[in-house]
């Protein structure tokens, strides 16, 4: 045997391990292949199986998402009912679905339930309609919702039709009410995966169909309130008014005897020219005889007749006299018109007033209740601006106040009306010397039927009406008061 | 280590020294494997130390320089197989960052379980690049050699030095890139 084979027999020998290294590479790498195919192969399994998974899941999400936005949106009830049908009947495969109210056991007469169809339409088909009702349990009305699913026999199927099952649950929705939802499946069977989602729902539902109820509950209840709300407005405008109407007749005495005075005067004074036009008379007859005698009057002959007849004294006294009379004419028309704007019950609007004239008219109206041993210092100035404020209003709170101020100084005193004006805010102070309060009159005194004043006198009414009105037009009140030395009201106004 | 290091290793031995030699390193070596290898599978890492111990024998070398010969070789088939987005690089330092930015991201897409090296950069200049090599394989040198490849492609001069190196001692690897001119 040759021992040392020549170099070509070497490279043959190195190329055949190579080769065969080589094939057995191959054959690994192969059998890799098809270890990597099968793997992948699987995976792809398992990726379409999750894949299946995800979409199923997708489709869960996508309902329970879309059923609980119609259930927090402000849809009603009855348009939420109607898209959880279509919701569900996508989501649960349902050829038909339905959503009827029934009271009791029939069927709302006005509710005119409609079929929802796979196809996305809604109609009124009978036939489904009366085999949905056929099927719902109504005796099960009242008791909790649960979603029920009942086989359908073969024998009680619609001509055509293939429907396998009927799922369906309910709602009270109280007074003996309730709302029966339902779907017909044609699916060989039912998927227990989809009825846990639908449990979820369910929940949803029932807590819209709870909120949407207790919103109708709000909505009557809000209706009542506002009924109330006007109710108490009506009652206080007419307490208001009964109040003025009240001050008005305790004042009547003094606001007649207000307008006597005047009146007595004028009456004197017209039967005084009444006198005069006598005189003037007689006189005109004496110019005229003499006249007719001597065919003319002397200058002289005038002055004699005018002087024995006292013609320059009655001109001219007539002449003061009608002056008093129109004074007095003023005077009582002053009243009649402050009577008239404070009786009178007005609106509630707010316009821009003069504060000067409502606490002049205020005065006019309550003057007789001050004696002459009182005082009566007004200091409000007509420059004063305008404020927001309902007049005959205003004027009834002023009226209240000068009168209480007037009941407080029975033996006199001085009265005081002045202002504060500080950028926008004006303040008006109604201040008497009279007989004041302690600290529990004062905190008493806007109390409806407190009073101090003897039966009799005074309704007790009149400064929480005052209180009232002001409190309606955003008018601040501060009562200042000390026992035996007098009282001071002060109303702030905001200016414009 | 990813069979490929092994085929082009064999493919290095047998354009450098001829297939005499590589038949010779795997009669040596005594591998599981025997020697054959395929690029789908992988192998283990102490069959590369082998055969690379076995070249410095055979030729006369350190492991060291076997290991840099090797990767200044295999830079170029490397790069062919590259993925897409490591082609855009023209300067050696932009090229190492995207090594650890782009290449190895690219391949922990096709082989999740691979086990490659971290780049900690800690020092760059225009002129100088300095890194932390990190590997349990320590394959600081076949780096290096890398390099030198990637500097021959792109054709920009380059030194490597190993400023820190576990293989004397050190308690890691830095390597320090500077270009020339």
């Amino acid at each position: 045997m040759d021992k040392n084979p020549p170099p070509e027999a070497l490279d043959i020998q190195l190329l055949k391990r190579k080769i065969e290294r080589e094939q057995k590479a191959r054959q690994i790498a192969e059998q890799q292949l098809e270890v990597h195919s099968r793997e992948i192969y699987q995976t792809n399994l398992s990726l379409k199986k999750s894949l299946d998974y995800a979409k199923k899941k997708n489709a869960e999400i996508e309902y329970l998402t879309k059923a609980s936005y119609d259930v927090s949106s402000e849809l009603t009830l009855f348009d939420i009912l109607q898209s959880t049908v279509a919701l569900t009947g996508r989501f649960f495969n349902a050829a038909h679905g339905i959503n009827a109210i029934f009271d009791g056991q029939k069927v709302q007469p006005n509710s005119k339930p409609l079929i929802w169809s796979s196809g996305g339409f809604w109609d009124q088909n009978i036939e489904l309609q009366s085999f949905f009702f056929k099927h719902f349990p109504l005796e099960r009305a009242g008791a909790p919702p649960e979603w029920l699913i009942m086989p359908i026999d073969e024998n009680d199927r619609i001509e055509g039709q293939s429907f396998r099952w009927i799922v369906c649950i309910n709602f009270e929705l109280g007074n003996d009410s309730s709302v029966w939802i339902g779907f017909l499946s044609k699916s060989e069977l039912i998927d227990e995966e989809a009825l846990n989602v639908l449990e979820i729902a369910k929940g949803h539902l029932r807590s819209g169909i709870r909120r949407r109820l207790s919103d109708a509950r709000t909505v009557r209840r809000n209706i009542e309130l506002q009924e109330t709300a006007t109710h108490l407005e009506d009652a206080r405008k007419q307490l208001i008014q009964s109040e003025r109407m009240a001050s008005l007749g305790e004042l009547a005495a003094g606001v007649a005897h207000e307008i006597n005075n005047p009146i007595g005067y004028i009456r004197a004074n017209l039967q005084v020219l009444d006198d005069y036009l006598k005189e003037f008379k007689s006189t005109f007859k004496l110019i005229e005889e003499k006249v007719n005698l001597t065919g003319s009057l002397s200058k002289q002959e005038f002055t004699d007749t005018a002087n024995k007849q006292d013609l320059n004294f009655l001109l001219e006294d007539a002449e003061s006299i009608l002056k008093s009379n129109l004074e007095g004419v003023e005077r009582v028309k002053e009243i009649v018109e402050g009577l008239k704007s404070f009786s009178h019950a007005g609106d509630d609007n707010l316009k821009q007033i003069s504060i000067y004239e409502c606490v002049g008219t205020a005065l006019r109206v309550v003057a007789n209740e001050f004696k002459y041993q009182h005082q009566i210092i007004n200091e409000l100035e007509k420059t004063l601006p305008n404020i927001l404020s309902n007049y005959g209003q205003l004027q009834q709170v002023f009226v209240n106040l000068l009168i209480n101020s007037a009941h407080s100084m029975p033996d006199g005193g001085t009265l005081k009306i002045y202002s504060e004006l500080s950028g926008k805010n004006l303040l008006i102070h109604v201040e008497d010397t009279g007989v004041g309060m302690d600290e529990q009159t004062k905190n008493q005194i806007f109390n409806p039927f407190f009073t101090t004043k003897p039966v009799g006198k005074g309704t007790g009414l009149g400064l929480s009406v005052t209180y009232a009105i002001l409190e309606a037009q955003h008018i601040s009140i501060v009562v200042d008061s000390t026992l035996g030395k007098g009282t001071c009201f002060t109303l702030g106004f905001t200016v414009d | 280590m990813k069979g490929v290091v092994f085929v082009k290793l064999s493919e290095f031995v047998e354009e450098t020294w001829g297939l005499a030699l590589w038949d010779e390193l795997l009669q040596e070596a005594d591998l599981a494997s025997d020697g054959i290898y395929t690029t789908v599978c992988v192998y283990d890492d102490q069959e590369f130390f082998s055969l690379v111990s076995l070249i410095g024998n055979k030729k006369g070398i350190t492991v060291a320089q076997a290991q840099k010969a090797f990767g200044e070789w295999i830079f170029t088939e490397l790069y062919a197989i590259a993925p897409p987005g490591a082609h855009d690089f023209v300067d050696i330092f932009e090229f190492l960052h995207g090594v650890q930015n782009v290449i190895h991201v690219e391949v922990k897409k096709l082989n999740p379980d691979g086990l490659l090296p971290e780049f900690d950069f800690l020092f760059e200049s225009e002129k100088t690049l300095r890194f932390h090599y990190k590997s349990p394989r320590k394959l600081c040198y076949f780096c290096e050699g890398l390099i030198y490849g990637l500097s021959k492609h792109v054709n920009q001069e380059v030194t490597v030095s190993h400023v820190e190196c576990e293989h004397n001692n050190d308690d890691r690897c830095v390597l320090e890139v500077s270009k020339v001119g």
